[in-house]
């Protein structure tokens, strides 16, 4: 009954695809053509920024040339920590989600990630974090239980990111069972194992609780796109339309 | 009462009864046990019609289509022109694989070791045109991810080991 596959690549949480200007460059990829790259959830192990597809195993971030789309050339293999769990990018950052820290990579060099710092949480040492980012803050939910043990309160911790080689915890949330999470604008979307928390992040160090919704499903990620909000559930897809940003409004589910 | 829960345990949960006793005679623990897979087989991708969910796992956007990984088994494609219409349209098996991102109508995608890329130019019939063999780390062969746990012990006859699950079994003669 309690089967937990631990698989090759070790599942469950983390990061969710670009940030506000992800909001208005998602346009351009909502057609399939040209070069357009697409949008994944906070808990990617795998992303792509520019001509190059970046990927985290357990210890390590590697980065490959696809300036030929059809033949991946390895460039680099960059030794990051332990049990790293997601990557996200935001312009020439890659943030990496582990079970203790966020990592901060620049990738102006896009095939030499250069570690900038590394954000701690004071509040819980050791646990999964999906993580995510805009320009001068990063959100992460820290889940205490299960595999990623450590701690007894989960929570949604903002960072301030102004000074890139010194992020600062500026706040907390507590909440129940967190995984992935998103924003669009002024709304940042929680995934939880008992529905999809809405908080109000117009004041970004400050987020503000608004609704929990879906209650009924178990939510692992979410993926802001356009006027949709994807999310992976327990047993599929469900898709929310988010045209008024802080109130998603259920529109179908897919299993 | 306590007769009443363990009746209820055994409709809910089955063998609960059977788990019960053999942990009294400390039998059982809760294990990794590894997962087997015949090369062949890791490689047998192929393009499917839509089918049921079974494991959902990690979701991907690209233009009007949404892929989902079912874990270790490949991945759902839905048609999101319409997302009150959103629908499955096909399923792309890529055995043991977790992972995905897409640019300019490629997707990438793990098979246990390998990197592999389909063109999706026709986000319906994706069309393998790469592997990258050996691209991410092998997976341990002879031990799980973790350490100080039990483990069944590895019979590399069975195949190659492209993953480990936890489950409640007789305790198992292999610890690290």
């Amino acid at each position: 009954m309690k089967k937990y596959l631990i698989a090759i690549l070790y599942l469950f949480i983390i990061a969710i695809p670009f940030s506000c200007d992800k909001a208005s460059s998602d346009s351009s990829s909502f057609s399939n053509g040209g070069n357009a790259t697409g949008t994944g959830g906070s808990t990617a192990r795998f992303t792509i920024v520019g001509n190059y597809l970046y990927t985290v195993d357990k210890a390590s971030l590697k980065v490959f040339s696809i300036a030929d789309l059809t033949n991946p050339i390895l460039k680099n293999t960059v030794p990051v920590g332990f049990e790293i769990e997601t990557i996200y990018p935001f312009k020439d950052k890659l943030f990496i989600g582990s079970t203790s820290v966020v990592y901060i990579f620049s990738i102006a060099n896009p095939e030499l990630p250069q570690k900038l710092s590394t954000a701690i949480s004071p509040n819980v040492l050791r646990r999964c974090d999906p993580v995510i980012a805009r320009d001068t803050v990063a959100y992460a939910t820290l889940r205490t239980n299960s595999a990623c043990g450590g701690g007894t309160q989960s929570i949604l911790a903002v960072y301030d990111i102004r000074d890139i080689q010194n992020p600062v915890q500026k706040t907390f949330r507590p909440l129940q069972e967190p995984y992935g999470l998103g924003f669009a604008d002024s709304a940042l979307y929680v995934a939880t194992q008992t529905g999809l928390n809405v908080y109000n992040i117009a004041k970004e160090y400050e987020p503000v609780f608004i609704s929990n919704v879906r209650s009924q499903d178990w939510f692992y990620d979410v993926i802001p796109y356009g006027n949709t909000l994807i999310a992976w559930t327990k047993d599929g897809v469900v898709l929310f339309d988010i045209t008024i940003r802080k109130t998603p409004v259920f529109i179908t589910k897919i299993i | 009462m306590r007769c009443s829960s363990l009746f209820l345990l055994t409709l809910v949960l089955g063998s609960c009864i059977n788990d019960v006793k053999n942990q009294n005679s400390n039998a059982n623990r809760l294990s990794f046990v590894p997962i087997y897979a015949q090369p062949t087989e890791i490689e047998s991708v192929a393009l499917q019609g839509p089918t049921a969910t079974t494991s959902a796992g990690k979701i991907y956007a690209y233009g009007n289509y949404i892929f989902q990984n079912d874990q270790y088994k490949g991945y759902h494609i839905i048609n999101n022109t319409i997302p009150a219409n959103a629908q499955k349209v096909a399923f792309l098996k890529v055995p043991f694989s977790t992972e995905i991102a897409i640019k300019g109508g490629h997707l990438y995608c793990n098979n246990v070791s390998d990197l592999l890329v389909f063109d999706i130019s026709n986000p319906v019939a994706p069309n393998l045109v790469k592997r990258v063999k050996n691209a991410f780390p092998i997976i341990e062969q002879n031990y799980p991810p973790v350490s100080n746990v039990f483990f069944e012990c590895v019979d590399k006859t069975k195949g190659l080991v492209v993953g480990w699950e936890q489950k409640t079994i007789p305790t198992p003669a292999c610890k690290r």
